[in-house]
């Protein structure tokens, strides 16, 4: 069975970030994974590689689908592209985390509310 | 997408990455060594991300499997009827299987609970009229001694004794066996010590190891029961008299036997071989083989041996010793020989039901998934992959024949709970070993995984050939593809043919029955009660004392109320002989040692009780008495063999070394002595008076029911000597009712499987009858319309079902022809190929089938033309 070897992170959480980032358009794994290292601006320290088997679990869920193409820097890479369901699954993912982040926050200030 | 083609593109992917990482990091100014040597940090490691990625396609996910469960079930749900009988279908078939291999899982495939149990083995010679290897005790002897092929070996001999001084007087099961038996086996005493070397020594004083049982009813279970002494008074060759207790076996303790004795003594054999008369007994041998010997070249040692003895052996042995086969068999296998075919035929029976269950099944989930066509097209017009559609269907099949398992086992565990009421039936030496075991489950659910494959089948086939835009078609979807009936015209032809095996099967048994009690046992059974005495050689010793106990005995027992004749014998009827002899005609000095016969003393009223008729001559009287001139009675057979040419009465005869002469006075008829079966043989009568025995059968013929007199009879004993047990008390009728319980329980289950078979077939003739009614229904209609009558649309469809039912049939009868060799051994009076049954079963099932498609025959006559066309 896989095992969620994202760090720091719950679970969930790297699929919906890659579910994210492929919703401006194709990329293949190096830029995802540089994709969202500079949104998170460094702040989640994630292993590069354990994006992979996130992939591999995303594609079997059919949420993403995959086509070999030639990259900008002329390399043979995957593209990764988003399908109706995974759109649908992020959707989802989305508004549970928000309800989630709403909730924890409540916790956290309960001034503020 | 093959799996090493996944990893190779995985493996780019993953290369690609450090290479563009080692780049960008080149360009932030590292060197290349270091670039690379972070890019693979930062990336983690590679061996384990690889292997997680694989494990993503190799497993489905719990969601994934529950998903699918969820799924599955809901659309069995839909399913409605289709499912409950579907389910109880498989419920049967599984049940009755799992209940049949729990039983061959405790008779057969169970190891013997001895230590190494593999390694034991049943051997010996094959003597003249026993089936299984026995040795001779002599013979015992030098093998043990001069072998080179077993670690050890071990006899015993059978006896029966008066347990006198503990308790009631009991007539007991003893074994004398040798000293090293227990030892060889690997099994220890619960309680005291097993026989010791200086036991088995001849002359040492007897020591007895006791069963639990006998501890138990005797002593009550206590402990100090090690050291005290019982009386055992014996009427055979061998004295036991005061025996000290050593021990007590274990409960779980099976003796290597088809029957369990009480006591066990040590059997004293002595180290010489000695082949005086006194000292040679048969008795079954048991071995320990050394490792890596064959079991041919174990029996290959036994017969060098013997043929190193083989001038030792005397005249009189020699007959029966000539060309005795040597045989070594695993003991397991010997044990269990009797009741193997039987149980291996039974089970065959059982996975014929399951097959029919599971044709059944099939047929049923393919016309439900006809059913859901619309639906599976929509999913296929969504996308679903071929793949995806054998799956639902494939787990639908799953969750239904696990259901139908389940509650097969619930319904096994019933029946196993039932069935160890009656274990002695079953032939389990111990009703605990029988249960709903690991094994019994793992078979179980493996026959339900076959099931579910089976199952699968048609609707994987259906679904995997719809064409998503026509199934969406409303017209199309009851249009019948020819592919799909001749499936069901096949499973239904076939199944017919697995109810014609079983029911032939269950019809020779029937018949072999039914010709067996059929047959007139040579007396009259009914009202007669039997009962055992065996008379203590100690205190009946020489003719006198038994005789006159005897005359007492009867003198008493005839004032019972609603007695007619009182008669006592050495061995009536269905009561093993005990005694036999070489007979000796005038004129002959050394007769062949075939010519041997029972010998059955019996009192002059013996056969009045029984009514066997005399045929010629005259029957003993009480003048034939202890001093008067011998006389015998010979039975038809006798006088066939014997004195086929000439009168038998007024002949002499004697037997044995005997040296007074006996004159035969009468002829009676045949009795059947062992069973209903065999054929009877050569018998002698002498009168008790003048040959008295020390084991008498009482034999009473009353006008009341038989066994309100077992109280009077007891209390006549006990009021001459309290210390003789009446023992095998029993009626006549239950004597010869015992002979035929192993048939009369192989018949009824047959009877049931195939009965149950029947029904299953016709069910499923019913089902597809049904089926293909419906799916005509336009085309009954269109002839309807064009002026065909009900009665010709009936015939018509029953000329189809005719058809099947005929091609099934001549299938059936085609196995049968083959099938029914392995019934041969249980048959009696009917050949295997009997044709009557052939010509029988055929033509029932055939009716059953023509009244199992009558209903939808009738269905299709009522079509309304009208409605037939507009509704579809």
């Amino acid at each position: 069975m896989p095992k969620d070897d994202s760090r720091g992170l719950f679970p969930g959480a790297l699929e919906m970030m890659i579910l994210e980032t492929l919703r401006r358009g194709p990329l293949h794994g190096y830029a995802i994974a540089q994709s969202i290292k500079q949104r998170s601006q460094d702040l989640l320290r994630v292993e590069e590689g354990s994006l992979y088997p996130a992939l591999q679990r995303m594609l079997k869920a059919r949420w993403v689908e995959a086509e070999w193409t030639i990259s900008d820097t002329n390399r043979r890479v995957r593209k990764y592209k988003l399908t109706a369901a995974g759109r649908k699954q992020l959707e989802r993912e989305i508004s549970r985390f928000e309800r989630m982040f709403v909730g924890i926050r409540k916790v956290m200030r309960p001034s503020e509310s | 997408m093959n799996q090493r083609r996944r990893d190779r593109e995985l493996l780019e992917e993953m290369q690609t990455h450090l290479e563009e990482r080692a780049a960008d990091l080149m360009r932030e100014g590292l060197s290349e060594d270091e670039a690379r040597a972070r890019a693979r940090r930062e990336f983690g490691n590679m061996t384990s991300l690889r292997q997680q990625s694989h494990d993503v396609w190799i497993w489905p996910s719990v969601d994934e499997l529950w998903r699918a469960l969820v799924h599955a079930a809901r659309a069995l749900r839909r399913g409605g009827a289709y499912t409950v009988v579907s389910i109880a279908t498989l419920a049967l078939g599984i049940g009755v299987n799992a209940s049949m291999f729990s039983i061959i899982d405790a008779v057969l495939l169970r190891p013997l609970p001895y230590a190494n149990p593999d390694r034991l083995v049943r051997a010996g010679a094959t003597q003249q009229g026993h089936d299984e290897a026995t040795a001779l005790t002599p013979e015992f002897l030098s093998w043990r001694k001069e072998n080179h092929s077993f670690i050890d070996l071990a006899t015993w001999n059978w006896y029966q004794c008066t347990l006198n001084g503990a308790g009631e007087p009991e007539v007991v099961a003893v074994v004398l066996a040798s000293g090293n038996l227990l030892a060889l086996l690997g099994v220890q005493p619960v309680l005291g010590r097993d026989f010791s070397k200086d036991d088995d020594r001849p002359g040492a004083p007897r020591v007895a190891l006791i069963s639990n049982d006998l501890w138990w009813r005797h002593w009550h279970g206590d402990p100090s029961v090690v050291g005290r002494t019982m009386i055992l008074n014996t009427s055979a060759n061998f004295t036991a008299g005061v025996v000290r207790i050593a021990g007590v076996l274990p409960e779980w303790f099976r003796f290597p036997d088809d029957t369990q004795p009480a006591i066990l003594l040590p059997a004293q054999l002595g180290e010489k071989a000695n082949w005086s008369a006194g000292t040679v007994g048969y008795g079954p041998m048991i071995g320990r083989l050394r490792a890596h010997v064959s079991l041919q070249s174990a029996a290959a040692d036994l017969a060098r041996v013997t043929r190193a003895h083989q001038s030792d052996e005397p005249p009189w042995m020699a007959w029966s010793l000539k060309d005795a086969p040597f045989s070594v068999l695993p003991l397991q296998q010997s044990l269990v020989s009797g009741v193997r075919p039987a149980l291996l035929t039974l089970l065959g029976a059982v996975g014929f039901v399951l097959l029919i269950a599971c044709v059944n099944v099939a047929n049923l989930q393919l016309s439900r998934f006809h059913g859901r066509m619309r639906e599976i097209g929509v999913r296929a017009a969504l996308g679903a992959s071929k793949f995806q559609l054998l799956r639902l269907v494939l787990a639908e099949c799953l969750l239904l024949s696990a259901v139908g398992t389940v509650l097969g086992l619930a319904g096994a565990w019933l029946l196993i709970r039932l069935a160890k009421y009656e274990s002695a039936m079953l032939h389990l030496s111990d009703p605990r070993t029988l249960s709903l075991n690991g094994t019994v489950a793992a078979f179980s659910f493996a026959l339900a995984l076959a099931c579910a494959l089976i199952c699968a089948i048609g609707p994987a086939l259906l679904v995997t050939r719809a064409d998503a835009q026509k199934s969406l078609r409303r017209d199309d979807v009851h249009a019948a593809p020819g592919l799909r009936n001749i499936f069901r015209s096949a499973m239904m032809a076939g199944e017919v043919a697995l109810a014609v095996v079983l029911l032939l099967a269950a019809g020779l048994l029937l018949r072999s029955f039914a010709r067996l009690i059929a047959i007139q046992p040579g007396f009259e059974a009914r009202g007669v009660l039997t009962a055992s005495l065996r008379l203590s050689g100690s205190r009946y010793g020489g003719t006198a004392k038994k005789s006159e106990f005897v005359r007492a005995l009867m003198r008493r027992i005839e004032t019972a109320p609603g007695l007619i004749a009182a008669g006592a014998a050495s061995s009536p009827p269905f009561v093993k002989y005990n005694l036999g002899a070489r007979i000796y005609f005038e004129g002959q000095t050394d007769p062949p040692y075939t010519q041997f016969a029972p010998l059955i003393a019996v009192t002059p009223d013996y056969f009045r009780s029984l009514k066997i008729p005399v045929i010629a001559g005259r029957n003993f009287s009480s003048a034939d008495s202890a001093g008067r001139p011998g006389v015998a009675i010979i039975n038809v057979a006798f006088a066939q063999t014997y004195f086929s040419r000439e009168d038998p009465i007024g002949k002499h005869m004697t037997w044995n070394e005997r040296k007074d002469w006996a004159t035969i006075v009468g002829v009676v008829a045949n009795a059947q002595h062992e069973d209903l079966a065999t054929p009877p043989s050569p018998e002698i009568f002498t009168s008790f008076d003048q040959y008295p025995q020390p084991l008498i059968t009482l034999t009473l013929r009353t006008s009341v029911p038989p066994e309100t007199l077992v109280k009077f009879v007891r209390a006549q004993v006990a009021a001459i000597d309290p210390e003789e047990p009446l023992y095998d008390i029993s009626s006549m009728e239950n004597r010869i009712d015992k002979t035929l319980r192993d048939r009369r329980v192989e018949t009824f289950l047959l009877g049931a499987f195939a009965a149950l078979a029947l029904l299953l077939a016709a069910a499923g003739v019913y089902g597809v009858m049904s089926y293909s009614v419906a799916q005509s229904r336009r085309e009954i209609g269109v002839r309807l319309a064009l002026g065909a009558t009900p009665g010709a649309v009936t015939r018509e469809i029953l000329k189809r079902a005719l058809a099947l039912t005929a091609g099934g049939v001549a299938a059936g009868l085609a196995a049968s022809f083959y099938a029914t060799r392995f019934l041969a051994a249980f048959l009696y009076g009917v050949g295997a190929k009997d044709p009557l049954t052939f010509f029988g079963a055929a033509a029932f099932l055939i009716v059953v089938s023509l009244l199992a498609s009558f209903l939808p025959a009738r269905r299709a006559a009522r079509v309304d033309p009208v409605q037939a066309l507009r509704s579809e």
